[in-house]
């Protein structure tokens, strides 16, 4: 019986990363529509803007909720997003850039039902037009969903490990 | 006026035919001076009175590329001085924004308190033999500090005139946004950088109607619904010529305001609602309230969208780069979801992922790689659109105005007072010999 609960968990575990760098490729192959069959409805895609804090002032280090974001966007937005980026007029991105998504340090936080809450590292590199480079890192805290024999994503909480970013735009997806 | 007085920097100007030399985007001797005659010499905004409620309370910022804390006292008078230990410079504070009862040096331990004087020094006695006058080694203050409608702007230079004369007609702009509301800043500060010239950025906020319909074309065709939340979506097919009005005031400040149209203008949310209050509109007037957005530049560095209610700061870092630094406010007032929907609006419109304006940063980038060419330096860039036709309309209802919404007076009024600024060698020749908007621009 606990073997077999071990071979579930490494099952849902492996099924979690595949599904993890299935979606790194769409992105870094610019499959943008592929990727966003894979938002669930009613997604939550949030990046809070960070600051510097003194040792004992951590719990401010994060913007909260409501608050300043880098993304603080629904399905529906991310959806104008894709739109955007096929009118022929989207100038950040065109010519469009070079990414690769590195994910990894991928854990099961919580399982409730159908819901299984991981979080994960990530880099995230760019490259644009000859020389232009942007290198993002940090961790995500992502809420999953079954859907058949793969997932959804129903929330994603990106939390950069950068204050002031050396980055022109957002252009890309995380 | 100007004429019998050396115009070392006018020269890059060329009123008569609105041309800009590309050189003053890219030029390490010009940006030197920019930083003595602009960011040393101006009144440049340093925070929201909000964002500092008690004592102790402090932000970190920059006045151009000079550290500088702002921090509410332990009398709840708010102070400013520069983030550098006066022994051997290092920052006393390495934290964006927290709560103190001092500052301490990392390195020897030097100490000051909410004021910035000098309290403690390790060693006084014994290592100082007694004889360092405290008094006179607190961190270096800020010379002037001055609020308008909360927000608090500090100066350099104690020479420059009081912020309310400084600003001017500016304030008329202003009150287009603070007069909607009771304004606090949403916490935290969103930041980014880019190999840009800190002016192209401002020149932007001044007055350009002409890049929306075109850069951000994209955005509008998404259905994405601007940054404050409540525009229908109808693409233009171009920039319009109507429908608003050019501000430009003396100091090089001004904006561009475009009229609410029904057809595009949400009146129906939630988020509209501030228009219909007979105090608002009272306290705009008849020709404010007719106002949808206005884009906005204190000069130098200060871009106020009265829409989507934004500061955007953008500070130099060098001549070919610069970091943003947005602020949302919203009005205590309103309801939380109202706010909460006025904050999503933002963050989905400006920012570095902005709709909006993911689109400016490349722009800005291309226009100051496109400075950089010895021989593209000697090709001016186009600022005469709309040059000889904006007649200056002066009356009761605001103050001088061009009638036209879409025109780079606003833009080529920037530059001549960023040379007014350059040639000018102090604050008493400045305020003396300076341009006021009349005849046709």
């Amino acid at each position: 019986m606990i073997s077999a609960q071990r071979d579930a968990r490494r099952e849902l575990q492996y099924d979690v990363e595949q599904f993890l760098y299935y979606e790194a490729m769409l992105l870094d192959d610019r499959r943008f529509d592929d990727w966003l069959a894979l938002l669930a409805d009613d997604l939550e895609y949030w990046m809070p803007v960070r600051s510097t804090r003194a040792r004992g002032d951590e719990a401010n280090e994060f913007a909260k909720p409501g608050e300043s974001a880098f993304f603080d966007d629904d399905k529906n937005s991310m959806s104008e997003r894709m739109r955007k980026l096929v009118t022929g007029y989207a100038w950040a991105e065109d010519p469009p850039s070079r990414t690769r998504h590195l994910v990894s340090n991928v854990r099961i936080n919580g399982i409730d039902g159908e819901t299984i809450d991981i979080g994960c590292n990530f880099m995230l590199y760019r490259s644009r037009l000859a020389n232009d480079e942007d290198l993002w890192v940090g961790r995500r805290e992502d809420r999953l969903r079954r859907n058949g024999e793969s997932f959804v994503i129903a929330r994603r909480h990106v939390y950069l490990d950068h204050v002031s970013l050396t980055s022109k735009n957002l252009s890309i997806f995380f | 006026m100007l004429a019998d007085r050396p115009a070392t920097f006018a020269r890059y100007i060329d009123r008569a035919r609105g041309l800009v030399n590309r050189k003053i985007f890219v030029d390490e001797d010009i940006y030197a001076q920019e930083r003595d005659r602009i960011f040393a010499r101006c009144w440049l905004y340093l925070a929201h009175e909000s964002q500092l409620a008690g004592p102790g309370d402090f932000v970190s910022v920059f006045m151009g590329e000079e550290p500088v804390i702002v921090c509410r006292d332990q009398d709840n008078a708010v102070g400013a001085f520069i983030n550098s230990c006066r022994h051997r410079g290092n920052k006393v504070c390495r934290a964006d924004a927290g709560n103190v009862k001092s500052f301490v040096c990392p390195y020897h331990g030097w100490t000051y308190d909410t004021r910035g004087d000098l309290q403690g020094v390790p060693g006084h006695r014994d290592l100082y033999y007694g004889e360092l006058d405290r008094k006179e080694w607190g961190l270096v203050k800020v010379a002037q500090v001055a609020s308008y409608r909360g927000l608090i702007f500090g100066t350099f230079d104690p020479q420059a005139p009081p912020l309310e004369e400084y600003l001017g007609d500016m304030r008329w702009g202003l009150d287009l946004l603070f007069d909607q509301g009771e304004f606090a800043a949403v916490p935290n500060i969103t930041r980014w950088s880019m190999d840009v010239n800190w002016k192209f950025a401002s020149d932007n906020a001044i007055g350009d109607m002409y890049h929306g319909a075109w850069s951000h074309r994209s955005a509008i065709m998404a259905g994405h619904t601007s940054g404050n939340g409540t525009n229908a979506v109808r693409v233009p097919r171009s920039a319009s010529l109507d429908g608003g009005f050019t501000v430009v005031t003396a100091y090089g400040h001004g904006f561009n305001a475009n009229f609410v149209d029904p057809a595009v203008l949400n009146l129906n949310t939630p988020m509209s609602a501030w228009r219909k209050d007979p105090a608002v509109q009272a306290r705009l007037g008849a020709l404010r309230s007719r106002v949808n957005r206005a884009n906005m530049l204190v000069f130098p560095n200060l871009f106020v969208n009265s829409g989507s209610r934004e500061l955007m700061l953008r500070n130099p870092l060098g001549p070919g780069r610069m970091e943003i630094w947005k602020t949302i406010l919203v009005d205590r007032n309103a309801p939380a979801e109202v706010q909460r929907m006025q904050v999503r609006a933002s963050n989905r419109h400006f920012g570095p992922a902005g709709m909006f304006e993911q689109d400016d940063g490349e722009n800005w980038d291309q226009s100051t790689a496109g400075a950089r060419g010895n021989v593209s330096q000697r090709y001016d860039l186009n600022y005469a659109m709309g040059l000889g036709h904006g007649a200056v309309v002066n009356d009761e209802q605001g103050p001088a105005r061009i009638e036209t919404l879409t025109n780079e007076n606003a833009q080529l009024w920037m530059y001549r007072a960023w040379a007014e600024f350059m040639d000018a060698p102090n604050w008493p020749e400045l305020r003396a010999h300076h341009d006021e908007p009349r005849g046709a621009l």
